[in-house]
């Protein structure tokens, strides 16, 4: 459906598991989560690093959006060792 | 080297005491029901269905082609006895029949076989005859450990039918070599996937668990002796019986046209983890291993549903990338009409695809006579001995990932 | 055999007229006209055009309900062992006629029916809703050609042999049937193998699926000052399903308020979707749609603005023209409310 709603104009990001695949079908802006069944969460983590997460992939989220792109791509969601976003425009939270 | 000794089954009877004359099986039952017995065990019937009879097998969980050694070892290593590597020496097998269990068991997904009518041209055991064990636990038994406590009944019952045929003449006499010596053809090998999610959806390599393994070579022997048993209770269309394992007709064509328009790279076991970062790495290692056997192709078959699809496309993928060039088996999800697209997604290298038939397509079965392992079907309304439209999925074996079956789908 | 065929051709090939008389409404005539007595003379016996159904290009395009429905009741006086229709060649509006004739003479009436037409007419799409066409020349130069094939197919189907595109050569209908295999898929396995490996050229049983890609749509400059929409295919309903989306395939998405919201609250939303376990969702809502953190980052000025109502359907098994369906009626919803990105969580 993310290839479908860009095909209509409207900038999409999908946010899913299984990559290569979500890829070879056309989706054209990428996030990886962590889990099938829990596409933006982690239960295996503690409440407020649960929360944690979800925020930075949001924000890697936001940044794909507001990134140009040509083909389908895939934007990891990357945190530096002080836990600061990197390759995110934009005010930090 | 095994030597592989073939007794062909022609009629199966109850006997005082146990043998094998001119096709003819005498099964003494006082012997199965004490090799069956355990505390967690109530009872265990035993029935025979011969193909063409009006009967209906129904809450199937596993079914097994009985066989033996013929002189050092065990079948079943990890089982019947400690797990010491196999696929040598001397191994009887009793063909045209199976050892099948029945039982009711929660969260088992319905399994069922026909011996007569339009099921049985679709269940490939259906041609076989049939060593039905009906099974039940004494109340309060662990689900879990009863399952176990079956597949071990059932093991060891399957062997003790395999060392009637000792002593007796084979029928047919095949030599299954550790490796083929093959030079000048294309040089083939197999890579098995293998579900592994622990309980009721298991696979036993060496009686341990295939869920953690690495993608591993072995050698066709071991897998004819046992080396891999099934603890999977998913769709009975989507798994593979130990049946399967022991008769997986993929190793039987590699060997079949071994040195004749092929050479038999060997087989890779491979387990098809949950985590999308662990698929990367079995498939990535199994098209590895392909490579470093100078494989110049692969058959890769699959175990499970639309997430198996997954570690098939993956693994063809990577098989490509490294200049193995693959063909996958799989069955199709087209809905009851047939007009659901039959993939949900792929990869561009997963060119290669041999359909095992539309899970989805309704059958009617019709009526029978008997009914063996139950008084009610969780599949359909109406008696359990009445004629039956269901979707081909829960006829044991029909869509057999590896190909036990004789159904495909084509375009109509 | 003695079949009774009914050939459904328009106001041109019936000799009635051209474009000026192309508004002519459904009518049966008796016996066989125009390429219907090609038809007739071919069929040797084995049966009879007992009756021409006609109708008029303009007039099938304007009102094709009505004249699918008077057509249906025409076919039904004469109950027809077979219907052929056509051929239409590159003819735009008398292949869809002829297409949708076919389609629900074999659908509605279960009637056998064969169209025949250019594979390029955009009455070809008749195919995927079921109606089985020959594929022909695009001029009636092919007439000659055309005909045979529009009828041994249209036999067969009416004595009811197996038929596959692959060897009566009609356009593909996207319908898998299982057959009994000739030979063990192991065999056909290697077979297949060995021929990619040498080279020589094979085919896959299994229809790939065909990948098309989309342009990306431009970036929204900065998200500051623009409205953001959340959407998921995880199925994430209000508790009870209101809207009963079903749990595979579904057929239908729905939009939920969010406006006052500033989290999922567990018990209140839960996840249908049938294709995994749905706990850890049903647990914490925000770990299928994120709006918890969706609505802090709106507070605090990431996001302009939050749209106030979410999206979802069920992802399990759903047909591509659905999800296509979707999408648009979608963002015709979305653009009208101002939004400008979306984001999708998919299982």
């Amino acid at each position: 459906m993310a290839k479908e709603l860009e095909r209509e104009g409207i900038p999409t990001v999908l946010l899913c598991n299984i990559v290569p695949i979500a890829l070879t079908v056309g989706a054209n802006r990428v996030v990886p989560t962590r889990g099938i069944q829990y596409p933006t969460g982690d239960p295996s983590l503690s409440r407020e690093q649960e929360e944690a997460w979800r925020e930075r992939l949001l924000m890697t989220a936001l940044a794909a959006l507001e990134t140009p792109v040509n083909d389908p791509t895939v934007f990891p969601v990357i945190s530096g060792p002080a836990g600061e976003q990197w390759g995110v425009k934009g005010d930090s939270i | 080297m095994l030597t592989l000794y073939e007794h062909v089954i022609r009629d199966i009877r109850f006997g005082d005491e146990p043998s094998l004359r001119d096709g003819l099986l005498t099964l003494a039952p006082e012997r199965i029901r004490a090799l069956a017995a355990d505390p967690l065990i109530h009872s265990a019937n035993l029935h025979i269905a011969r193909p063409g009879e009006r009967v209906r097998i129904v809450h199937i969980l596993d079914a097994v082609q009985p066989r033996a050694k013929g002189g050092e070892g065990i079948v079943f290593p990890g089982f019947l006895g400690p797990p010491r590597t196999n696929g040598m020496g001397e191994t009887h097998i009793l063909t045209h029949c199976a050892l099948v269990s029945v039982s009711l068991l929660p969260r088992a997904q319905e399994a069922l076989i026909d011996m007569a009518g339009p099921g049985a041209s679709i269940g490939p055991l259906a041609k076989d005859l049939l060593i039905v064990l009906e099974f039940a636990p004494v109340e309060g038994a662990p689900w879990a450990e009863y399952e176990a406590t079956i597949r071990l009944a059932m093991l060891r019952v399957a062997a003790h039918l395999g060392e009637i045929a000792r002593g007796v003449g084979p029928d047919r006499t095949r030599q299954v070599p550790r490796a083929s010596s093959a030079s000048g053809l294309p040089r083939v090998g197999y890579i098995y996937n293998l579900q592994a999610q622990g309980s009721y959806k298991d696979t036993f390599v060496y009686g341990r668990s295939a869920g953690e393994i690495l993608p591993t070579p072995i050698t066709p022997g071991e897998i004819l002796d046992g080396a891999v048993v099934s603890g999977n209770y998913g769709h009975p269309s989507l798994k593979n019986s130990t049946y399967a394992h022991l008769t997986n007709p993929v190793i039987r064509d590699l060997l079949a046209r071994d040195g004749r328009d092929l050479a038999f790279g060997g087989i890779i076991l491979k387990p098809e983890p949950v985590t999308l970062e662990a698929k990367e790495l079995v498939a990535g290692y199994a098209a590895n291993l392909a490579s470093l056997l100078n494989w110049q192709g692969a058959i890769v078959t699959k175990e499970g549903g639309g997430n198996a699809d997954i570690d098939l496309f993956l693994t063809a993928e990577r098989c490509e990338q490294r200049g193995v060039r693959t063909v996958l088996l799989m069955a199709e999800l087209a809905g009851p009409d047939g007009r659901t697209p039959p993939l949900l997604g792929s990869l561009p290298s997963a060119d290669a695809l041999v359909s095992l038939g539309n899970y989805e397509e309704p059958v009617t079965l019709s009526a029978v006579e008997r009914v063996i392992g139950g008084d009610s079907l969780r599949l359909a309304d109406g008696p359990v001995a009445g004629s039956l439209t269901i979707p081909i999925a829960p006829i044991f074996g029909s869509l057999s990932p590896v190909g036990l079956g004789s159904i495909m789908a084509r375009a109509q | 055999m003695g079949l009774r065929i009914v050939h459904y051709i328009n106001q041109f090939f019936a000799g009635i007229g051209g474009e000026e008389k192309a508004d002519l409404p459904p009518e049966l005539r008796s016996g066989p006209l125009g390429p219907g007595r090609l038809i007739q003379s071919l069929l040797e016996g084995r049966g009879e055009v007992v009756a021409t159904l006609i109708c008029g290009d303009t007039y099938f395009a304007e009102h094709q309900e009505e004249a699918c429905r008077h057509s249906a009741e025409l076919l039904l006086t004469v109950k027809p062992d077979l219907l052929l229709a056509g051929p239409a060649f590159a003819s735009g509006r008398y292949g869809l006629a002829c297409g949708e004739v076919a389609r629900l003479a074999l659908h509605e009436l279960k009637i056998p029916a064969v169209a025949a037409m250019h594979p390029e007419n955009p009455g070809a799409q008749a195919a995927v809703a079921g109606a089985h066409i020959v594929p022909c020349g695009s001029s009636a130069a092919s007439m000659k050609e055309a005909v045979p094939r529009l009828l041994a197919l249209g036999i067969k189907l009416a004595t009811g042999a197996d038929v596959s595109p692959d060897v009566d050569g009609y356009l593909p209908r996207g319908i898998r049937k299982n057959v009994t295999a000739e030979l063990p898929a192991s065999a056909r396995a290697l077979d297949m193998l060995l021929a990619k490996i040498a080279g020589r050229s094979f085919a896959s049983e299994v229809p790939l699926p065909q990948f098309d890609r989309v342009p990306p749509a431009p970036p929204v400059p900065d998200l500051r000052w623009a409205t953001v929409a959340l959407l998921t295919e995880g199925g994430l309903v209000p508790r009870g399903n209101p809207d009963r989306i079903e749990s595979s395939r579904a057929s239908r998405y729905a939009r939920y308020p969010i406006g006052e919201l500033r989290a999922f609250v567990p018990g209140e939303f839960e996840s249908v979707h049938g294709g995994y376990a749905t706990d850890h969702a049903n647990a914490d809502p925000n770990r299928l749609v994120p709006l918890d953190v969706a609505r802090r980052l709106e507070k605090a000025g990431r996001i302009g603005r939050l749209h106030e109502v979410y999206y979802t359907t069920v992802g399990n098994g759903t047909s591509v023209q659905k999800a296509q369906s979707f999408a648009r009626e979608i963002a015709a919803e979305l653009r009208a409310g101002g939004v400008q990105a979306a984001i999708l969580t998919a299982t």
